[in-house]
């Protein structure tokens, strides 16, 4: 996350990048804490047989989910014009970067790597600001769970303890399971990448010649060599990534029941009102939300940085 | 035995709307050779690349070596062409590309393209890569290794595309000699903008107007 950063504080656009952002996150957290206190008075007002503020709580909750929805819709809409010009500008200073290069750097590299920084790893940086479940949903989501922690454990810290007890498990494995490996294996597969960009190529540069002399063979042979690395390097960080959600929906289950055990016992023994399991429940389920987007963001972020990487590496040279 | 090598009756060939061959006609016996010099964008690389199969020209009749469909013309057919066009692998495969050779012929196409010494003293030798678009070799060398790639391949016909042109004199020189190497005995059609490579028996025609005429 460093480079990006970095690499926007080099393009002089650091700033409004930040508040941007600042700008979109809290939508997710505000919507969660609107439906949990939606459905609580909602179901307080049935308990309690207050039909007249029922319709009252029900408009006044449309108000608000209409004008986040409008504010939501605004700030998107300028986060998406401000990334379709950085787009732009990363491309424009990788370019002029190249040309700038003495022509000994430039053929230091083959063309291959130079394709895949102006096209792949300009669009990972992309993706990683304005991508799904990357910086922007990651910002989102570590607020959304912030807020979501805080509201559970304002309404029951002994249901917050045990959903922490699936959590945690799924954190630690993610971490030392996934996330350590997932930039070694982009950066495998962004090689991979441009291997075979370069052993594609002659199939249109020297198609001539491969009519001629007959090595269609040969250079298919090449390019299937070269597409099965990436193929592998990229089914290891899908393996990767599907064994951090594997184990997301195990705890999940499995943290599920143990909350409904918890809350159904808290109601028996009159510790709870049914209205605040049912709230405990909803924010439940946005804790988790959040820190399984989270997780995914994080996985992304870590395999974007490694193009961002060599984007600033580029720029920098 | 076929009459003619090469047989192009009445060609015309059009590239995005402009008429580069216009009814052109070209006869060889076998073994025979012919140099073909013209200006720029005249049309002598379209006509060498419609008479190697490549390309399949609007109108007119082709016959090379008895064959008249284009991929089995491409089979009775080398072609040196100009600049580099090396594959981004081995010498070895860039020679072979990808057929079964013996090590005694390819040595041998090596040797009379003057290749041998320069191979047996990289410390790969024949399984050195040329890199991208052989830029891990000279031009002088990449020219050469087109050349081992057309001897290995033995067709009867050889097309050469001003194999030279990109070449200082001393190294145009020596690809000459490895050229004549190639040619020996084989109907040939060169293509250039310098007479002077055309040394020995060649018939020289100039084009013109999408045409041939007498050199």
């Amino acid at each position: 996350m460093g480079e990006c950063f970095m690499l926007l504080k080099r393009l002089g656009i650091r700033r409004k990048y930040v508040l941007l952002l600042l700008l979109r996150s809290p939508f997710d957290a505000l919507r969660t804490w609107m439906q949990a206190w939606l459905l609580k008075s909602v179901f307080l007002c049935l308990e309690t047989k207050a039909a007249d503020r029922l319709s009252f709580i029900c408009a006044g909750g449309a108000l608000l989910c209409a004008m986040l929805f409008l504010y939501n819709g605004t700030v998107w809409s300028i986060y998406a014009a401000f990334t379709a010009r950085t787009e732009a500008r990363l491309q424009k200073e990788m370019r002029d970067k190249i040309l700038s290069l003495p022509c000994k750097r430039v053929h230091g590299r083959h063309s291959g790597q130079w394709l895949t920084g102006l096209n792949g790893d300009i669009q990972a940086a992309i993706t990683m600001m304005n991508g799904p479940m990357n910086l922007p949903h990651g910002v989102t989501a570590l607020i959304n769970t912030i807020l979501s922690l805080l509201l559970m454990w304002k309404d029951s810290p002994a249901l917050l303890g045990v959903t922490g007890l699936f959590l945690f498990p799924h954190l630690l494995v993610t971490c030392r399971l996934v996330w350590k490996c997932l930039p070694g294996l982009r950066e495998e597969s962004r090689c991979a990448m441009a291997d075979v960009t370069v052993s594609v190529r002659p199939l249109i540069a020297d198609a001539e010649a491969i009519l001629l002399y007959d090595a269609g063979g040969l250079m298919l042979e090449k390019c299937e060599q070269e597409s099965r690395r990436l193929l592998m390097a990229n089914m290891k960080m899908h393996m990767r990534s599907g064994l951090s959600d594997m184990i997301c929906r195990l705890l999940g289950i499995s943290g599920y029941l143990a909350v409904l055990m918890a809350g159904l016992s808290m109601t028996r023994r009159g510790m709870m009102a049914f209205s605040d399991v049912v709230y405990c429940f909803q924010v439940r389920g946005a804790v988790l939300t959040g820190i399984h987007m989270l997780i995914t963001c994080v996985s992304n972020i870590r395999m974007n940085s490694v193009c961002m990487k060599k984007i600033k590496d580029v720029l920098e040279e | 035995m076929c009459r003619y090598a090469i047989n192009l009756n009445n060609i015309s060939y059009a590239y995005e709307g402009v008429k580069v061959l216009r009814g052109l006609s070209l006869r060889l016996s076998p073994g025979e050779h012919v140099g073909i010099l013209g200006d720029s964008g005249c049309g002598k690389s379209t006509l060498l690349k419609i008479a190697a199969g490549l390309y399949e020209p609007d109108s007119g009749e082709i016959t090379v070596a008895g064959e008249r469909l284009p991929e089995r013309i491409r089979k009775q057919v080398a072609m040196v062409m100009q600049g580099n066009c090396l594959f981004p692998l081995s010498i070895r495969d860039n020679i072979c590309c990808g057929h079964e050779i013996s090590e005694k012929k390819l040595w041998a196409a090596c040797e009379s393209a003057s290749l041998a010494r320069w191979i047996e003293n990289l410390p790969e030798g024949l399984d050195t890569s040329v890199g991208e678009r052989g830029c891990q070799v000279s031009g002088g060398q990449a020219q050469r290794i087109q050349i081992a790639r057309a001897i290995c391949k033995d067709a009867p016909v050889i097309l050469l595309d001003e194999p030279v042109s990109s070449l200082d004199r001393d190294t145009g020189e020596s690809v000459l000699r490895a050229l004549r190497k190639l040619t020996q005995g084989r109907t040939v059609v060169h293509v250039t903008h310098h007479p002077e490579t055309l040394e020995g028996d060649y018939v020289v025609r100039r084009m013109e107007g999408g045409r041939l005429n007498n050199g």
